[in-house]
Formats: C-alpha cells, sequence, structure tokens
C-alpha cells in the first residue's frame, strides 16, 4: 500500500480541558494550552497533501478541534468535497448550533463524542475543571441535529465503577451509541496509579455486555486491547470491540498540526514530516509497523493473532522496563488455543434480485490493482482491474438485476458470477436493492 | 463496460497483500476512529484466503 487508508490529523495542540487520563503527548500539568498557535495555513497544506495520497478517510482530532472552529469547518468542506470520509474526535463542549447549522456540516460523516462521566463531580474531576451541565447541553444539540454520533468514555480507575450509571443516562437523553475504553498509557506522563489491571478491564468488558444486553444500546471500545483478555463466551459474540486491532503504520497514521508523521496518536517517535519530504520517505520508515515486528513472541502462535495484532504497542512499551514495543500488553493473558470462528451469514442470490453500488464510491490505484471504498462505510477492500472496471459500469447503470447483470442463467449460476456477488454484498461495496 | 464481463476473472484481494498471515480482513478500523462504522469483517468475509493460514 503507498499511503494509508485513514488518518488522523491532530489539528491544534490547543484543549480547553486539561484531562489527566488523556494520550495526548502534550498531556502534563505544566503545559499552557494558550501558548500553542496553530498555524491554519500550514494544516489547509498538510489537508492538500492527505488529499493528494487519496486516503478514504480522516479523523479531525487535536487537542480539541473545536478550539478552531473555522479551520474544522475549511477542513471538512475541503475534505468532503475531495471524496474523502470525515469524522471529528471532541469532548464537544465548545460545540454551537451555529456550527451544526453551517453548509459544510453534511461532509461530516460522524462524531466520536468523549465523555468521562454524567457525575458532575467526577466529570469536574476527570476534565481539569468542566461542566458537565453544559458539556448535556451540546450533547442534546448535537443529538438532535440528527448527525451521527457515539459517546465515548475513557475509562480508568477514577471513573471504574460509573460506566453502567453514566450509559444509562446517557440512555435517558435518547443516546443510543456508547464505547468505554480503557485509559491508555500516555508514554510522556504515564499514570500507572489509575490504570486498570486485568481484572478492571474485564470488569469494563461484562459492563458493556450488560449495557448491550440490558439497554439495548451499541456499544463499543475505542482502542485495540489484547483478545486474549476477553471472556471466551464474550470472545464468540459479535461485537464491534471485538474487531477493532492496532492498524498504526499499516492502514493509519497521524499527522500533526506542524505535519510531522507518526504511526498513531500515541506513539511519540517521529517518522517524517508531510510538508517537507516526499511522503513515500516517510512512509516507506514505517515498514517495521506493516511488518509487524513489534508483535510479542508469545503472539505468534495465538488463534486471534490476525484479529488482534497484540493489543497495543505503545502501552505495551511503556510498561517494558526495557522500554521495548515488543512487549507483552499488561492486558494480555495466555495465547487462544480454541477455534473463535463465528458462523457466516449465508447470502443467497437470485436471478430477480437488483443490487446497486452501497453509496459513493472512493478509489485508488495501487500499482497493478485498485483500492475501493464506499463513502463513509469504512469498507476499503482491494480488487483486481477487471473487476475494478465492473465496479465502475455499476456506477453507470445504477440499479440493475443479477440475471441482467449475468447476460445468462448460465453465468448468473456460475461459481465465479456468485463468489463476486457474494463477496461486494459482504464487503458492502454492494447492497440490494429494491 | 466494453466487453462482456468476465466474472471469473474478477478477484477480490488481500487488503495488504503477501504476508504469511491473512490480515485481510482488515477494515482500516483502528483506535478512535470516530463515531459508528459499517465495516465488514472476518465474520462475514466472503475472500477466502485462510484467516488461519
Amino acid at each position: 500500500m503507498k499511503a494509508p487508508i485513514t488518518v488522523q490529523l491532530e489539528i491544534t495542540e490547543k484543549c480547553n480541558f486539561q484531562c489527566p487520563h488523556c494520550y495526548h503527548l502534550d498531556n502534563d500539568e505544566d503545559r499552557c494550552f494558550l501558548n500553542f498557535q496553530t498555524d491554519k495555513k500550514r494544516v489547509m497544506e498538510i489537508a492538500k497533501k492527505l488529499v493528494g495520497l487519496k486516503i478514504f478517510n480522516v479523523i479531525l482530532t487535536g487537542g480539541e478541534p473545536f478550539m478552531e472552529k473555522e479551520l474544522v469547518l475549511d477542513l471538512v468542506e475541503y475534505f468532503g468535497k475531495n471524496n474523502i470520509s470525515v469524522s471529528i474526535n471532541t469532548n464537544l463542549v465548545l460545540l454551537t448550533k451555529d456550527f451544526l447549522q453551517d453548509y459544510r456540516m453534511v461532509y461530516v460523516k460522524s462524531f466520536l463524542v468523549s465523555c468521562p462521566s454524567c457525575d458532575k463531580k467526577l466529570y469536574k474531576t476527570m476534565t481539569g475543571n468542566g461542566n458537565y451541565d453544559v458539556f448535556e447541553k451540546k450533547l442534546i444539540f448535537l443529538k438532535d441535529s440528527k448527525l451521527r454520533f457515539s459517546v465515548n468514555m475513557v475509562v480508568n480507575r477514577k471513573n471504574l465503577s460509573d460506566i453502567r450509571n453514566t450509559a444509562k443516562h446517557l440512555l435517558s437523553l435518547g443516546i443510543k451509541k456508547f464505547g468505554a475504553t480503557p485509559m491508555a498509557l500516555n508514554l510522556l506522563c504515564p499514570d500507572f496509579e489509575n490504570f486498570l489491571q486485568q481484572q478492571e478491564v474485564i470488569q469494563l468488558i461484562q459492563d458493556l455486555v450488560w449495557i448491550h444486553d440490558e439497554l439495548g444500546m451499541s456499544v463499543d471500545i475505542f482502542e485495540a486491547i489484547p483478545k486474549c483478555i476477553f471472556p471466551v463466551d464474550i470472545l464468540k459474540r459479535d461485537f464491534h470491540f471485538l474487531k477493532r486491532k492496532c492498524q498504526a503504520g499499516v492502514t493509519t497514521m497521524a499527522v500533526s498540526n506542524n505535519g510531522d508523521i507518526r504511526p498513531c496518536t500515541h506513539n511519540i517517535d517521529n517518522y517524517g514530516n508531510i510538508l517537507e519530504e516526499e511522503f513515500s520517505l516517510s512512509w516507506n520508515r514505517m515498514n517495521d509497523w506493516r511488518k509487524r515486528v513489534y508483535l510479542p513472541d508469545e503472539c505468534q502462535d495465538c488463534k486471534a493473532l490476525n484479529l488482534c495484532a497484540g493489543g497495543c504497542r505503545i502501552t505495551a512499551k511503556g510498561f517494558s522496563s526495557l522500554n521495548d514495543p515488543k512487549a507483552k500488553d499488561p492486558w494480555m493473558t495466555e495465547p487462544i488455543v480454541c477455534e473463535i470462528k463465528k458462523s457466516q451469514e449465508q447470502i443467497v442470490l437470485s436471478p430477480e434480485m437488483c443490487v446497486e453500488l452501497n453509496g459513493i464510491i472512493q478509489h485508488r490505484k495501487e500499482e497493478d490493482t485498485y483500492l475501493v471504498g464506499i463513502k463513509n462505510k469504512n469498507n476499503v477492500t482491494r480488487i483486481n482491474e477487471e473487476l475494478f472496471n465492473f465496479i465502475l459500469y455499476l456506477q453507470k447503470v445504477d440499479k440493475s438485476s443479477l440475471i441482467k447483470l449475468a447476460g445468462d442463467v448460465h453465468t448468473f449460476k456460475s461459481l465465479g458470477f456468485q463468489k463476486i456477488i457474494k463477496s461486494l454484498l459482504s464487503k458492502k461495496i454492494l447492497k440490494i436493492g429494491g | 463496460m466494453k466487453k462482456k464481463p468476465d466474472f471469473d476473472k474478477m478477484e477480490v484481494l488481500r487488503l495488504l497483500g503477501n504476508g504469511s498471515n491473512c490480515y485481510d480482513c482488515d477494515d482500516g478500523n483502528s483506535c478512535d476512529s470516530g463515531g459508528d462504522c459499517d465495516s465488514s469483517d472476518c465474520d462475514n468475509c466472503d475472500c477466502d484466503n485462510g484467516c488461519d493460514d
């Protein structure tokens, strides 16, 4: 792959909060956000470079992106018009109704909203000095806007016992998507004291399952935690958090607002600068991540290796006395020995069934293959030229019955046709039309 | 399409290529990836790449 699929763009270092649990590298008590200046012109130049790389998704993050509202809107419009999906990570407190009503918001795919607790005291403690009532007011604005969002609670020992209550309160406000994410270890100012132990992470997982089963909320964990810590009965279920794994430097990377490139937001190692050198040079330096050289030896025989990729390598490094990124993730237990394959939903095709593309196509040429995805669907897939041409054809014909696409019954029944159509449906490149 | 499509020649390939392990079903869905997503994954993957190889 010549460039990442997804980029986290840290548009500003500034933040209205000082959350001790934040993974941001400048998160320490002495930081004074007023000193940080965001060079907007430089950020827009970075955006141009990213468009040139034909990435598929960008996540605007910080700091707090809304410290630079106009810049956010400019970026949203610029990326959106260039067929890139845009998500925003925010604590939401600086959100205004005007912002939500701006014509450029049509380009925003979704928000990831940070809320460490719905308990006013705890919220204040965990954000540095935040006011929960203000947050809730802004959350209602967002909910009423009908834009897509999830609320995420970063969890450490201070708010571990508050997960269910927070979810219940959010549900009472009409929020349906909830995440609880164990605090990652910040390499520059690690908070070992409040970092969750294995049993506490299991408690978090069980709380999420309870929230899903009892409250009916959609649940997630927004970090890659090792699969071996999940109880087997949960591992066999179909939760989205079981699908997350570290993709740092593989399909994703982070870019700071001066253009520095890192494999992920948690990683302090600089691999180059997007404005100061040919991108391929920096990207090639990240080959270590694509080769998975930091996978712990203990993971090599694990049945969940392909679903897991060894948890978080940066947290592991922070815990290692030798500062070793190949160390065991502190939440790793033992390699999984049982099969955890789940039953697949079988798709049955009929000749009269109509199919169509599942939205706006995004694509990038990669040597002799193509990456294709559907905007806002996170479903980038690699295909060969023959299939790419077929997808371009589908783009022109809009909706079509399968028999018409196949041309005749013999082709419809053929293994090749059945396999391709099922694969495109499964990857959500195609959808069944009316 | 100018010519009749040859479905036998069409291929869904591994997203990340040629490692001994199949990372194909990678959906670019990493940390803090914002909001909800509709990604497919190994559960319903039809890539036939042998995810346990």
